[in-house]
């Protein structure tokens, strides 16, 4: 078989052709010239809520010309956490992935930094609050872009008729919709007296001891009111200080007034708890109270989500953000900075806010004031001061200040519950801090 | 030289006639005792998602008497069966279930004939191996399959991830070395004769598998594939962790992602979804019981 060569002369000139061809021709922009991207979002719980998310997506895909699939991946079964261990171990996978409070510095070193896309933002919407520094930076770096999706405080959710009846608290006086908190009063031993009162009352406050999130950042929000930590910033143990014994003593009398099976409550318990009408007063966003809204309308029209009560050393409520992270292994991370940016203006967050019926929280400061928490009811104003509005109390989240890796397996771990669980059941309290610090120490070597 | 009498007579205890119908009766009482509470004990959990099933969601926030329907209500069954996504999530079950039980019968039925009765050397060791596999759980295994399938897309552009006919691969993984291993045992119980005689008849291997050992061990096959069938329809990790589209979501998965929302659970559609889900399995092992359970014991027995 005789085979024809290609002379240098001719592959020059053949090459000069095409080069020239491709030059002159006219530059045809396609529909996904910008190639593509794959977005991994929480699924919101809120129906409707998802739709907000995938328009404002839609409209900037159409404007950048970029083909883009979104997946919306429930918390469900963990089923987002699989996600982000499976794609982080195959470095393969969605381009921009929802990622839960921890996960960005558990996953720290395969995430893009998004310096450059918080310093325009924070220039647009103000400071994000210290949880979400803390959740989110790293060495300096900003690990993932936090996202308004999902992002929750948990604050006390209140029965105005059951708290005026039966420990003689207006919670609508203490947080007027509209205005600044009266609460100097609203403090832990006025939250412990309330508490006995409601239970004497026949409807104990719904606050659970369980291993789950609810509990946990309860717990945690109640030990740092006192200045407790089990681990500081700098990775040392705090264990067995006297502000973790003030904590421990605290949800020991706290416990004698909660409902009995509390230690084995999940996340939907404290919910089930609100809207059945058997307790005065709930740790929750306003998630149950959504569901009152729909399945119990006369519970609904008598909640009041407001802030959390003082400890001796402040007031603390937990905030639990949500982050959007791109791999450093994504295949188009200049598009997926970009979607971030668009999904992260103010106008953009409060369509999102109002899908999730005020349910999800951004974390900068200038927009904790949107009308949403103004407007949504019955009753009228009930989540006003749901994002704190007022900066009437520190955001946190439960075992900070501690390095987050640490910090991370004590929050999971349920460290702070088990803690006043044994405790309350009347293991010593020296017994009970050896036991923490055992578990810390551990949590530090892995 | 003294004589002793001995007494041939049996024990002076009086016959008992009918003593044996009697202990009969006993051991059915006992038997039906115990089975009236095994009954009671694995019933309760159906009864109780039957029940909650037909309640209002806010008969079900009320929390009132768990045990009883005060406004029976189908609003759960209407909502799931007229629900484009239940469909789907039921649809893709079903295929996938389909597939993968013919997939498993066409590699376990030939294989477990082959370790059985193809003598060659290190036919045991292999018939051992092959059920060694199975005990290797998913949870081990769905990060490094996950790893294999990105690889595979980012090699081929063929997208495996986030496909419902991934799960077409993965669940034979699964059934495969069950279904051989208890075919093994059920071919290793029909007596050698009938292929010596089928050989001197000049059938081939094939023709003895078809012809020969298919038809004898059909309960044992049966069992196979009801073994089959309840794995894929009931699988759970891989499911979660390969799939995430909502179009791509098999039934036990889909109930669970779309039921439940954070703290927020839908737990009529919730119960009336898994009882919905649990249906086909039941149907079937109520129609192939006696097949599943002679196809389990078979060659536990000699003889």
């Amino acid at each position: 078989m005789s085979r024809r060569k290609l002379s240098r002369r001719q592959f020059v000139a053949a090459t000069a052709l095409s080069s020239a061809a491709l030059i002159t021709a006219p530059y045809v922009r396609g529909a996904h010239a910008a190639g593509k991207l794959s977005i991994g979002f929480w699924d919101h719980w809120v129906p409707g809520a998802n739709k907000a998310s995938t328009d404002i997506v839609n409209a900037w895909a159409e404007k950048e010309k970029v083909e883009v699939q979104i997946d919306y991946i429930p918390s469900q079964g963990n089923k987002n956490l699989l996600t982000i261990a499976a794609e982080a171990q195959a470095k393969s996978g969605h381009d921009i992935l929802a990622m839960p409070t921890w996960w960005p510095h558990a996953q720290a070193e395969l995430l893009e930094p998004m310096n450059d896309v918080m310093e325009g933002l924070i220039k647009q919407n103000g400071e994000p609050n210290g949880t979400v520094k803390y959740l989110g930076q790293s060495k300096g770096k900003w690990l993932a872009v936090p996202a308004s999706v999902g992002s929750q405080i948990k604050g006390p959710c209140s029965r105005i008729d059951l708290m005026k009846q039966h420990a003689g608290i207006d919670v609508k006086a203490l947080y007027p919709a509209g205005a600044p908190p009266k609460a100097d009063s609203w403090t832990l031993e006025t939250f412990l007296k309330a508490a006995e009162a409601c239970q004497k009352g026949g409807v104990p406050f719904g606050i659970g001891l369980g291993e789950t999130s609810d509990n946990v950042d309860t717990a945690g929000a109640i030990f740092q009111s006192f200045g407790a930590a089990l681990v500081d910033e700098k990775g040392n143990l705090t264990v067995k200080t006297d502000a973790v014994r003030q904590a421990l003593e605290f949800y020991k009398k706290l416990i004698s007034f909660l409902p009995p099976d509390a230690g084995a409550w999940d996340d939907s318990s404290n919910n089930k708890w609100l809207v059945s009408g058997r307790g005065a007063l709930i740790m929750n966003p306003p998630s149950a109270w959504a569901v009152a809204k729909r399945d119990a309308p006369q519970v609904a029209e008598q909640c009041w989500t407001h802030g959390f009560p003082a400890g001796p050393k402040g007031r603390y409520a937990p905030y639990l953000s949500y982050f959007w992270g791109t791999w450093s292994f994504s295949k188009n991370k200049e598009a997926a900075k970009s979607v971030l940016r668009a999904l992260s203006q103010a106008d953009a967050i409060e369509k999102m806010c109002v899908a999730s019926g005020g349910y999800d929280l951004p974390c900068y400061e200038k927009l904790t004031t949107l009308k949403v928490w103004q407007e949504e009811g019955p009753p009228k104003g009930t989540l006003y001061h749901y994002p704190n509005p007022h900066n009437h109390q520190t955001l946190s989240i439960a075992a900070a200040p501690a390095p987050p890796k640490i910090a991370q397996q004590i929050y999971t771990q349920a460290t702070l519950t088990k803690m006043c669980l044994r405790y309350s059941k009347g293991e010593a309290m020296e017994k009970v801090l050896a036991w923490a610090e055992g578990e810390c120490e551990g949590f530090m070597r892995s | 030289m003294s004589t002793v009498t001995i007494d041939k007579a049996g024990p002076t205890r009086k016959a008992k006639y009918g003593s044996i119908s009697r202990d009969r009766a006993w051991a059915l009482r006992w038997s039906y005792f115990f089975l009236v509470i095994f009954a009671i004990f694995f019933l309760t959990p159906p009864v109780y998602m039957l029940i909650t099933s037909l309640k209002s969601s806010a008969e079900i926030s009320a929390a009132t008497n768990p045990w009883w329907v005060f406004h029976p209500t189908l609003e759960n069954y209407i909502a799931l069966l007229t629900s484009n996504q239940f469909l789907r999530f039921f649809w893709n079950s079903a295929i996938v279930s389909i597939f993968v039980v013919t997939i498993t019968m066409l590699i376990s039925v030939p294989a477990a004939f082959a370790l059985s009765r193809m003598r060659f050397w290190g036919s045991a060791t292999l018939a051992t191996g092959v059920f060694l596999t199975y005990l290797i759980p998913e949870t081990l295994l769905f990060i490094p399959l996950f790893k294999m399938f990105a690889v595979i897309g980012d090699w081929t552009g063929i997208q495996l991830i986030n496909r419902w006919y991934v799960l077409l691969i993965l669940y034979p993984t699964l059934t495969v070395p069950f279904c051989t291993w208890i075919m093994i045992g059920y071919f290793a119980s029909i007596p050698k004769e009938l292929d010596e005689a089928a050989v001197i008849d000049g059938a081939s291997w094939i023709q003895t598998l078809t012809r020969i050992f298919i038809p004898v061990a059909f309960p044992g096959i049966i069992a196979a594939t009801i073994f089959a069938f309840t794995v894929s329809w009931a699988q759970f990790l891989y499911p979660l962790v390969f799939t995430t589209s909502t179009d791509q979501l098999v039934m036990p998965v889909g109930i669970i992602t779309t039921l439940i929302k954070g703290d927020v659970f839908n737990w009529g559609q919730i119960m009336t979804g898994a009882l919905l889900g649990a249906a086909p399995p039941l149907i079937i092992y109520a129609f192939l019981m006696d097949y599943y359970i002679a196809g389990l014991t078979a060659g536990a027995t000699k003889g």
